[in-house]
C-alpha cells in the first residue's frame, strides 16, 4: 500500500526533448514584510526563457536572484505578475496542482541543499519520485550518483558528507527524474574548480542532449560562461542581458554593478 | 512511504515516546471510566457508582485529552522542518497532511492494546477499592464489555486527527518557500483566530466564575475544576503573551548578572527571544501547578469551612477519593512536563553547538542551562498559580463571604517545590546530555 495513495504520475519527458515549454515571466514583483516595513525583493521583472536554453543569473548578494528563481519555479508566490510554463499560468494554480506539476516537470537545486537528514543519500535522490508514487530504478540512482562523482555513496546519511558532497546529492536529486526544466541556486557554490566544472558539464549536457531548459544562479563568472545567456540583477531588477559572453566580459560587467 | 512516516518517528525518539505515553494515558483513562460506567449499568444499585465515576472521569478524561492534544501539537511542530523540506521537493499539501494523519492514527492503534489492558486493570482495582470502602455495592464487577476500549480508541483517534488538522495548518498551506521560511523563525506572534479563541475561553472562565459563586459546594467544586482546565486551554492558546511578560519580569535579576563569565545574561536574552518556545515549555508546568492548586484549594477550603460548621462532616472516604484524583492529575502533569521539556531541550542541540563553536565555555553553557531551567520552572509556577486564582477565589466566595481561599501549606508547598524540582531536573538532565554532543558534527548536519 502506498501511504500517499495513487498519485497521478505525469509522464517523464521522453529522451531527446523536442518541443519543451517556454517559460514566460511578466511584471514579477515580490515584497516581503520585515520589521515594520517592506522589502522589495523583485521590482517588476520581465523575461522569457526559451525551451532548451541555458541561462545564468548573476548579481550582488541580496539582489533578488533566489527570490526570482523560487517564483519562476513555483516555490514562492509573487506579490504581483505572472509566470507561465508553456500554456499554463502557474501563478494561478492551487498549491496542490502546482506541487504535482512541479515535480513532474521541474528539478530544483537549493542554495541550502534541503536534504532530509534522516534519509540515506539514495532515499533523498528518489524522494520526489516516491512522492509521485513512481517506481524507483536502483540502477539509475547509481548512474546519477556516479555522474555527480558520488558513486557508491547510496547508503550514507547526508550528515556524514562534506558540504560539497551534500550539494552534489541535491544535484543528483534534481537530475534523477530527467526534468524538463532545471533550476539551480548556486549549484557549484561549495565545490572546488574541477568538481564544479564536472557539474557544469553535466548541466550543459542535459541542455544539449535532452533539450532541458536550465536556469542557474551563480556568483562565478567562469561558471556563468557555461551558459548561453547571462542575466544580471541589482535591487530586484534585471539590468543586463548578455548572449554568450566570455568569462572576462562577465567579470567586467559584474564589477560595474553597484 | 509508510517507511517515511516511521522514519520520522524514529529520528525523534524522545518526542514520540512522550507522545506515545500521552496517547496511551488518554486511551487507558477513557477505557477505565468507560468500564466504570459499564460496571454501574450492570450492577444493581449502581447509580452512586455512576455518579462517582462520572464526576471523577469527566475531569480525568478532559485532562487526558488536553495533554494528548498539546503533546501532539508539539510533536508535529517538532518535525516542521522535515515537513517543509518535503514540500520543497514537491510533496503536495495533501500528502503532508496524510503523512501526519498516518503517524497519529498509527501511533494510537499501536498503544491501544496495552492501554486497554491498563485501563481495565485500573478500573478493576478502583472498583474494588470503592467496594472495600462501601462506596459501591458489594457485588459490583467490571463486565467484559468491548465497547469502552473501542470508544476510547475511536475518541482518541478523532481528537488526535482534529488536533493534527490545526497543527499542520501553517505547514500545509501556502507556498513551499513560505513553509521553509516559517521553520527558521518562530515569530512567537499568534494568529488572530487563535487570539480570538483564547479571548472567548477567557470570557467563558469569567462567566463560569460568576456562576460558581452561587452554587452548592459540590457543584461549585466541579465547576471550579472545569474553570481551571478552561484557563489552561486559554493559556495554551494565548501562551506566548503571558509567558513573555512573566519571563521578562522574572528575568530581570538574571540580566543584572551580565558581568564576567555569567551565563545568566545569555539565558535571559535567549529565553525572552524565544517566547514561543518558552510558552510551550511553561504550559505543562503551569498545568501541573494550576490544577493541583485548584484541587488543594477546593479540598482544603471545603474542609476548613465544614470543620467550622459541622466538625465531623468530612469523611475519610471523600479525602481518599480526592487523593486519587490529585495523584492522577499529577501523573498527567508530570508526563506532559517531562515530555515537553526533554524534547524542547534536545531540539536545541544546534544552538548549543553553535554557542560552543563561537567560544562559549562548557561552564557558561551549564550556567545558562541552569538559569534557563529555573526561569522556565518559576514562570510555569507563577502562571499556574495565576490560573488557579480566579476559580479559587470564586470557590471561596461560594462557601463564605471571604474571597481568600484556605490552603494548608503543609500539603501545598511540596507540590510547588515538587513541580519546580521536576522541571529543573528534566531540563538539566536533557540539556547536559545535549551539550555533551560533539558541536562540530551537530552544526554541519543538515
Ligand atoms: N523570507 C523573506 N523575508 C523577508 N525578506 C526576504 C525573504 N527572503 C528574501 N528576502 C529579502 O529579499 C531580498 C532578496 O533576497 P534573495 O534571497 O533573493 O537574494 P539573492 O540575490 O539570492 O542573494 P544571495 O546572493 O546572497 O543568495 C533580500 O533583501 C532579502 O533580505
Ligand atoms: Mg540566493
Amino acid at each position: 500500500m502506498s501511504l500517499f495513495g495513487n498519485e497521478q504520475v505525469y509522464g517523464v519527458r521522453p529522451e531527446g526533448g523536442g518541443a519543451g515549454r517556454e517559460i514566460r515571466v511578466r511584471g514579477l514583483r515580490r515584497e516581503f514584510k520585515r520589521g515594520g516595513g517592506r522589502v522589495h525583493a523583485l521590482q517588476g521583472v520581465d523575461v522569457t526563457f526559451a525551451p532548451g536554453s541555458f541561462t545564468a543569473v548573476m548579481g550582488p548578494s541580496g539582489s533578488g536572484k533566489t527570490t526570482l528563481l523560487q517564483c519562476v519555479a513555483g516555490m514562492d508566490r509573487p506579490t504581483r505578475g505572472a509566470v507561465h510554463w508553456g500554456p499554463t499560468e502557474i501563478t494561478r494554480l492551487r498549491e496542490h496542482k502546482l506541487a504535482r506539476l512541479r515535480r513532474s516537470t521541474v528539478g530544483f537545486v537549493f542554495q541550502a541543499y534541503n536534504l532530509m537528514p534522516a534519509m540515506t543519500v539514495a532515499e533523498n535522490v528518489v524522494l520526489p519520485t516516491r512522492l509521485m508514487g513512481g517506481r524507483v530504478d536502483r540502477a539509475r540512482v547509481g548512474r546519477v550518483l556516479t555522474q555527480v562523482g558520488l558513486g557508491g555513496c547510496e547508503k550514507e546519511r547526508p550528515g556524514r558528507l562534506s558540504g560539497g558532497q551534500q550539494q552534489r546529492v541535491a544535484i543528483a536529486r534534481a537530475l534523477y527524474n530527467q526534468p524538463e526544466i532545471l533550476f539551480a541556486d548556486e549549484p557549484t557554490g561549495a565545490l572546488d574548480r574541477n568538481t564544479g566544472r564536472e557539474i557544469l558539464r553535466l548541466l550543459r549536457e542535459g541542455v544539449e542532449e535532452h533539450g532541458r531548459t536550465c536556469v542557474m544562479v551563480t556568483h562565478d563568472p567562469l561558471a556563468a560562461s557555461f551558459a548561453d545567456r547571462v542575466l544580471m540583477m541589482t535591487d530586484g531588477e534585471l539590468v543586463e542581458d548578455l548572449t554568450r559572453p566570455s568569462a572576462a566580459v562577465i567579470a567586467e560587467k559584474l564589477g560595474g554593478l553597484s | 512511504m509508510i517507511k517515511m512516516a516511521w522514519g520520522a518517528l524514529r529520528t525523534r525518539p524522545a518526542s514520540f515516546a512522550g507522545l506515545a505515553t500521552a496517547l496511551f494515558l488518554a486511551v487507558s483513562v477513557i477505557t477505565m471510566f468507560g468500564s466504570m460506567v459499564a460496571a454501574a449499568t450492570t450492577t444493581e444499585g449502581g447509580s452512586d457508582l455512576a455518579l462517582i465515576g462520572g464526576a471523577f472521569g469527566e475531569i480525568a478524561m478532559i485532562m487526558a485529552m488536553f495533554v494528548a492534544v498539546t503533546t501532539l501539537g508539539f510533536a508535529i511542530r517538532g518535525q516542521y522542518r522535515d515537513l517543509a523540506l518535503l514540500r520543497t521537493v514537491a510533496a503536495t499539501p495533501r500528502q503532508v497532511r496524510r503523512l501526519v494523519r498516518f503517524q497519529v492514527a498509527g501511533l494510537i492503534l499501536l498503544v491501544s492494546p496495552p492501554a486497554w489492558a491498563a485501563g481495565a486493570v485500573a478500573a478493576r482495582s478502583f472498583l474494588s477499592a470503592l467496594v472495600d470502602r462501601g462506596l459501591a455495592p458489594a457485588g459490583a464487577i467490571v463486565p467484559g464489555n468491548p465497547l469502552p476500549p473501542l470508544i476510547a480508541t475511536l475518541a482518541t483517534v478523532l481528537v488526535g486527527l482534529l488536533a493534527a488538522v490545526f497543527a499542520t495548518w501553517r505547514i500545509s498551506r501556502g507556498t513551499p518557500s513560505a513553509a521553509m521560511a516559517g521553520t527558521s523563525a518562530e515569530t512567537g506572534r499568534i494568529g488572530w483566530f487563535r487570539t480570538l479563541l483564547g479571548l472567548i475561553v477567557v470570557g467563558g472562565v469569567g462567566v463560569l466564575c460568576g456562576f460558581l459563586v452561587g452554587q452548592e459546594p459540590d457543584e461549585a467544586a466541579q465547576a471550579a475544576l472545569l474553570g481551571a482546565l478552561a484557563s489552561m486551554v486559554a493559556l495554551a492558546l494565548l501562551g506566548p503573551l503571558p509567558a513573555r511578560i512573566v519571563v521578562t519580569l522574572l528575568g530581570l535579576p538574571l540580566r543584572l548578572l551580565r558581568g564576567g563569565e555569567s551565563g545568566g545574561w545569555l539565558a535571559a536574552v535567549n529565553t525572552r527571544g524565544h517566547a514561543h518556545r518558552l510558552s510551550s515549555a511553561v504550559v505543562p508546568i503551569a498545568l501541573l501547578v494550576g490544577l493541583s492548586t485548584t484541587f488543594m484549594v477546593i479540598t482544603d477550603t471545603m474542609r476548613h469551612h465544614m470543620a467550622g460548621v459541622l466538625p465531623d462532616a468530612v469523611s475519610d472516604d471523600d479525602v481518599w477519593l480526592r487523593g486519587v484524583e490529585v495523584a492522577m492529575l499529577a501523573l498527567f502533569g508530570t508526563v506532559a512536563t517531562l515530555n515537553t521539556l526533554i524534547s524542547l531541550t534536545t531540539a536545541r542541540k544546534r544552538e548549543y553547538a553553535l554557542l560552543t563553536l563561537i567560544g562559549a565555555t562548557k561552564r557558561q553553557l551549564v550556567r545558562m542551562l541552569a538559569a534557563e531551567s529555573v526561569l522556565t520552572a518559576l514562570t510555569g509556577v507563577v502562571l499556574g498559580v495565576a490560573i488557579a486564582a480566579p476559580v479559587s477565589i470564586a470557590f471561596a466566595l461560594s462557601l463564605t463571604d471571604d474571597p481568600v481561599p484556605y490552603v494548608s501549606m503543609g500539603d501545598y508547598a511540596p507540590i510547588l517545590i515538587g513541580a519546580v524540582l521536576l522541571a529543573v531536573t528534566a531540563e538539566m538532565v536533557a540539556g547536559l546530555r545535549t551539550i555533551a554532543l560533539d558541536p562540530a558534527t551537530t552544526v554541519t548536519a543538515p
